[in-house]
C-alpha cells in the first residue's frame, strides 16, 4: 500500500511544484467557455440550453489535453518500465496515476464549475446533478484517457491519433451526462441516467488498468 | 414490377432509390479493385527483384 | 478438426487455399446478388406505407448487418491473436478494418437517403444512429492505428486490443432500438419469435446479406493475401510459387 501512496504522494508534489501550471486546465476551461459564447453569440436563452454542454465538452477537453502527462515524463525518464517490472500490482500503480491526473486536472474543473454556470446562464435547478454527473463521468474520461495514450505512448508522431482514437468511447458518457442535467434542469429525475454513468465508471474502474499495463508493456517493446 | 418505366421511376422515389443503389455498387467495386490493383503491384515488384537478384547472381 | 484449421495458420497454405477458394468466393458473390437485386427490385411488391422506397432497404439492412458482424470476426480474431499469437490472425483484423469501415458508411448513407423521403430529414441525432456512426469513427480509428505502428507485430497487438475494447459498443448499436425510443424502426427480423416481415422481401433481403458476407471474406482474403506478400517477399516458398 506504501508504493502506491507513494507514487500518488510523488505525482502530487511534482505538480506542486509547478503550482501554476495548476491553474491551466482552469484557464482554458474558462477560455473554451468564452470561446463558445463568442462564437455562437448566443442570446440568454440560448446559453442556458447549451451551457451543460459547453460545460462537459470543455471538462472533456481539459481531461483530453492533459493526458499526455499521466505517463510521458515517466516513460522518458524510464521510471515507467521499473514500475512495470517491480513486484507492485502494476493495476495499482496505473490507477494511483489516473487519480493523480484526475486531481489535478478533473476535480479543480468540477470546483470551479458551479462559477462557470453562473457565467453561461446555467438553470441552476440542474447544478446539482452537473456537478455529481462530472464526478462520475471524468475519472471515465481519465481511465479510457489512459488507455488511448497507452497505445500511443512510443509512437513518435502520433498526432491527433490519441483523440480519435478515445473520443468515441467519450461520446456514450457525455450523451447520459447531458441527458440527466437536462432532465434535471427542467425538474425531472435523472436518477436513471446518474446510474448509467455510475455502471460505466465501475465497469472502467475494473476493465481499465489491466488494459493499460497491457497497452504499456506493448509500447515499451 | 411491370416494366423498365416503373423500375427506373420506382413510384416517384426513383431519384432516392437509384443514388443508393449506385452508392453500393461503387463501394463494392471499390473494395474489390483496390486490392486487386495492390496485388498486381505487389507481385510485379516481387517478380522484379527476382530478376534483379538472378542478374546480381550471374 | 483443430489440426485441420491450424495449417491455415500457415502463410504458404493459406495463400495456396485461399487462391483456389476465391474463384468461388466471387462466382457465388456475384450469382446471389444477381438474384437478390432481381427478387428485390422487379418481384417483390411494393411497401403499402413506403411504396418503392423500401426497396433501398436490400442495401441498407445488409450492410448495417455486416458493420456489427465484421466487427464480431475481428473481435474473435483479435482475441485469436492475443491469446495463441497466429500471426494470420491478426493479418485478418487488419485486412476486415477497411471493408467493415465501408459497410458502415454505406449504412449510414443509404440509411440518410431512406430517411429523407420517409421521415422528412437527412439525419437525427438518436441512439441507432449515433452509435452506428460511432462504430465508423471506431473503424476509422483502428485503421489510422494500424497505420500509425510501423513494426507489424506490434501493431497487430495493439490493434487487437483497441478492437477488443471496442466491443462494447457493438451491443449498444444491436440494442439501442429496444433500450430507446427511436425514429429508427424496432427490430423486425432478429426477434425471438420470428421475423415479422413479408417472404417476398424477405428472401431478398437474406440472399443480399449472404452475398454481402461471401463478398467480405472474398475482399478481406484477398487482403491477407497482400499482406502475406509483403511479409514473405524473400521467402522460397512465395519464389517457388510465382514461377509457376
Amino acid at each position: 500500500m506504501n508504493a502506491y501512496l507513494a507514487i500518488l504522494k510523488r505525482d502530487l508534489i511534482l505538480a506542486n511544484r509547478n503550482r501554476s501550471a495548476l491553474f491551466n486546465p482552469l484557464l482554458f476551461f474558462a477560455l473554451l467557455a468564452t470561446l463558445f459564447t463568442v462564437a455562437t453569440s448566443a442570446s440568454t436563452e440560448m446559453l442556458s440550453e447549451i451551457s451543460s454542454g459547453i460545460i462537459w465538452v470543455g471538462a472533456l477537453l481539459a481531461s483530453l489535453l492533459s493526458i499526455d502527462n499521466l505517463f510521458r515524463s515517466d516513460y522518458e525518464d524510464g521510471s515507467l518500465e521499473q514500475w512495470l517490472l517491480s513486484p507492485n500490482k502494476p493495476t495499482f500503480m496505473v490507477l494511483m496515476k489516473v487519480l493523480s491526473h484526475w486531481l489535478v486536472s478533473g476535480l479543480p474543473i468540477i470546483l470551479i464549475t458551479p462559477l462557470l454556470a453562473v457565467i453561461l446562464h446555467f438553470p441552476m435547478t440542474g447544478l446539482n446533478v452537473l456537478v455529481l454527473s462530472l464526478l462520475i463521468g471524468t475519472p471515465v474520461l481519465s481511465l479510457v484517457g489512459a488507455i488511448g495514450l497507452a497505445l500511443t505512448l512510443g509512437l513518435r508522431k502520433s498526432g491527433m491519433l490519441l483523440p480519435l482514437l478515445v473520443l468515441p468511447f467519450y461520446i456514450p458518457v457525455l450523451i447520459f451526462a447531458n441527458n440527466a442535467v437536462l432532465i434535471s434542469a427542467s425538474g425531472g429525475d435523472a436518477s436513471a441516467q446518474l446510474t448509467m454513468l455510475l455502471a460505466m465508471l465501475v465497469l472502467a474502474l475494473t476493465l481499465t488498468p489491466i488494459t493499460v499495463v497491457y497497452c504499456l508493456k506493448l509500447s515499451l517493446g | 414490377m411491370m416494366n423498365i418505366e416503373q423500375l427506373i421511376e420506382m413510384g416517384g422515389y426513383g431519384n432516392y432509390v437509384w443514388p443508393a443503389y449506385g452508392i453500393g455498387l461503387a463501394v463494392l467495386l471499390l473494395n474489390i479493385i483496390v486490392p486487386l490493383y495492390k496485388k498486381q503491384q505487389m507481385l510485379k515488384s516481387i517478380i522484379e527483384a527476382q530478376h534483379r537478384d538472378k542478374k546480381n547472381d550471374t | 478438426m483443430l489440426r485441420f484449421l491450424h495449417q491455415f495458420a500457415s502463410p504458404p497454405t493459406f495463400y495456396r487455399r485461399s487462391a483456389q477458394l476465391l474463384p468461388w468466393l466471387a462466382v457465388s458473390t456475384l450469382l446471389l446478388i444477381l438474384f437478390g437485386l432481381y427478387q428485390g427490385l422487379w418481384l417483390a411488391p411494393p411497401d403499402y406505407q413506403q411504396g418503392d422506397s423500401y426497396r433501398i432497404m436490400f442495401i441498407h439492412v445488409p450492410a448495417a448487418w455486416m458493420s456489427l458482424f465484421i466487427y464480431m470476426v475481428m473481435a474473435f480474431s483479435a482475441a485469436v491473436v492475443l491469446i495463441w499469437r497466429i500471426k494470420l490472425a491478426g493479418d485478418f483484423v487488419i485486412a476486415s478494418a477497411p471493408v467493415g469501415a465501408s459497410f458502415t458508411f454505406l449504412a449510414l448513407i443509404t440509411g440518410a437517403i431512406w430517411g429523407k423521403p420517409m421521415w422528412g430529414t437527412w439525419w437525427v441525432w438518436d441512439a441507432r444512429l449515433t452509435s452506428e456512426l460511432i462504430l465508423l469513427f471506431i473503424y476509422m480509428g483502428i485503421i489510422a492505428l494500424n497505420n500509425a505502428i510501423e513494426d507489424k507485430q506490434l501493431a497487430a497487438k495493439a490493434v487487437g486490443v483497441f478492437v477488443l475494447v471496442g466491443v462494447v459498443n457493438i451491443p449498444i448499436i444491436h440494442f439501442s432500438v429496444e433500450w430507446w425510443s427511436t425514429l429508427h424502426q424496432g427490430p423486425t427480423v432478429t426477434k425471438l419469435d420470428g421475423p415479422s416481415i413479408h417472404q417476398s422481401m424477405l428472401i431478398p433481403l437474406l440472399a443480399m446479406a449472404l452475398a454481402f458476407k461471401l463478398f467480405y471474406f472474398l475482399v478481406a482474403i484477398m487482403r491477407v493475401q497482400n499482406r502475406i506478400l509483403s511479409d514473405e517477399q524473400n521467402k522460397t516458398w512465395l519464389k517457388r510459387l510465382l514461377i509457376q
